[in-house]
């Protein structure tokens, strides 16, 4: 789980990009060539809504920040910081190993392979590439389908 | 007189003791559930392993497997130096002649390809980047036409989409160089895996009359694209329940960037995030 301050320095790094966006939007907008920009066009066209949207993007006011830690709230919002991300890094390297871990067995194998028997080996071979993840092999969801199991599903024979 | 002042404002900030302070805001959270990312974490613990064994090539597998890496590359250098003082004199004539690969070139200084390195834990295909870009030809005779367009990408994606302007002029359409002519955003990492989970679950299940991506479906570097007519815009949740704010709706395409380096791969990957494929049966 990400702790409440990781995520409200995320938020900041995100609000300082797109206060800077913003700024230059608004810059570009506003210096922009004037062709078919003049406001008394998109009025008469009757659509408002361009006008709502061009406000709510580039005229919105940039918030100010609200919290500001210093002394000891700063040290223990830093150590969490660094401590989310050492364990982030700490898994990150555990997936990594595991994963050379696997490579290596696989490696492995295919070179006893190829030394016990020949057609084994060829057999071990792929043949064909131009293959696709099983279509029935859904990315795990929290809660099961509202339709339950289907236990009459029967697969496809080609 | 500058010097006399600034030691005694550090002076004072020493005396008064003046901690360091660092302002926060708390803004909106991303539009999705915090934490854990379900195809991330289906990526990390499943799919990354199932993509290494059906991507595992002996003939290209790499040659250097060692548990303990460091070591063995001590050994090797060990190894390299020890005949390189056997071969010195012969070698010399030989390392002059440029190899191969250094320099590769296509007629007509067409980009060339990259080559795909041997197989490895760290070289198995993932998605790097999504793409999303949308050309507004409205936007020739009124820039404004583009905001509809970049609303709605902000609105998709959480994140500020940047404008696309015009490379060259075409006198038929009317084009001129430099003028906004659309709109783009780059999704990496989070926003990129909250934006597939929202792609493959709801809205490619509802586009009518897509029996999936060609299984031809690549650029030759294991990159797809993905292409949407404006009515899928209103498939986003984000956009479902507002459709009447938005005055046009526009088509957009999709580009998934990945890591693999054939197509062969890239459908692979793509497959296994749950995006249909047009397959015979």
């Amino acid at each position: 789980m990400v702790s409440p301050i990781v995520r409200r320095t995320c938020q900041q790094l995100s609000l300082q990009q797109q206060s800077h966006r913003f700024t230059a939007m608004a810059v570009r907008h506003a210096s922009g060539p004037g062709s078919g920009g003049r406001p008394d066009n998109n009025a008469s066209s009757g659509d408002s809504r361009l006008e709502l949207i061009r406000r709510v993007l580039f005229e919105s006011s940039a918030r100010e920040p609200t919290i500001a830690l210093e002394g000891e709230a700063l040290e223990q919002h830093d150590t969490i910081e660094r401590a989310w991300k050492l364990h982030l890094m700490r898994q990150r390297e555990q997936r990594q190993q595991t994963l050379e871990r696997q490579f290596r067995s696989i490696h492995a194998a295919m070179s006893e392979l190829e030394k016990t028997s020949d057609r084994l080996f060829k057999g071990a071979i792929v043949k064909s590439r131009h293959v696709t993840y099983p279509k029935q092999a859904k990315i795990p969801t929290e809660t099961p389908s509202p339709q339950g199991w289907d236990y009459s599903y029967k697969h496809s024979t080609e | 007189m500058s010097f006399t002042l600034r030691t005694t404002t550090a002076a004072i900030r020493q005396a008064t003791r003046v901690l360091p302070r660092r302002s926060f805001t708390t803004t909106q959270c991303a539009a999705s559930s915090h934490g854990l990312l379900r195809l991330k974490e289906y990526y990390d613990s499943t799919l990354s392993e199932d993509l290494m064994t059906m991507t595992y090539d002996h003939a290209r597998a790499a040659p250097s497997i060692y548990k303990y890496p460091d070591i063995q590359v001590q050994i090797d250098r060990a190894l390299a130096a020890e005949e390189q003082e056997t071969k010195e004199p012969i070698a010399q004539q030989q390392q002059q002649t440029v190899a191969p690969e250094a320099v590769r070139t296509r007629k007509g200084g067409k980009p060339v390809k990259p080559i795909q390195p041997p197989k490895t834990a760290s070289t198995i295909p993932s998605l790097d980047k999504i793409t999303l870009h949308a050309m507004v030809k409205d936007a020739i005779h009124s820039k404004h036409n583009l905001l509809s367009a970049f609303m709605a990408f902000q609105s998709i994606t959480s994140t500020r989409p940047e404008i696309v302007y015009a490379r060259t002029s075409v006198a038929n359409w009317k084009l001129r160089e430099g003028m906004p002519i659309g709109v783009k955003v780059t999704l990496r990492g989070e926003e990129m895996y909250q934006f597939m989970d929202k792609l493959v679950e709801i809205v490619l299940p509802r586009l009518k009359e897509w029996p999936g991506l060609q299984l031809t479906a690549g650029d030759g570097n294991g990159n797809i694209a993905l292409g949407f007519p404006a009515s899928a815009l209103a498939l986003f949740p984000e956009i479902e329940g507002s459709f009447d704010v938005y005055p046009k709706m526009t088509g957009f395409d999709v580009i998934f960037n990945t890591t693999a380096y054939t197509n062969t791969d890239g459908r692979l990957l793509l497959s296994g995030f749950s995006v249909p494929f047009k397959t015979k049966n």
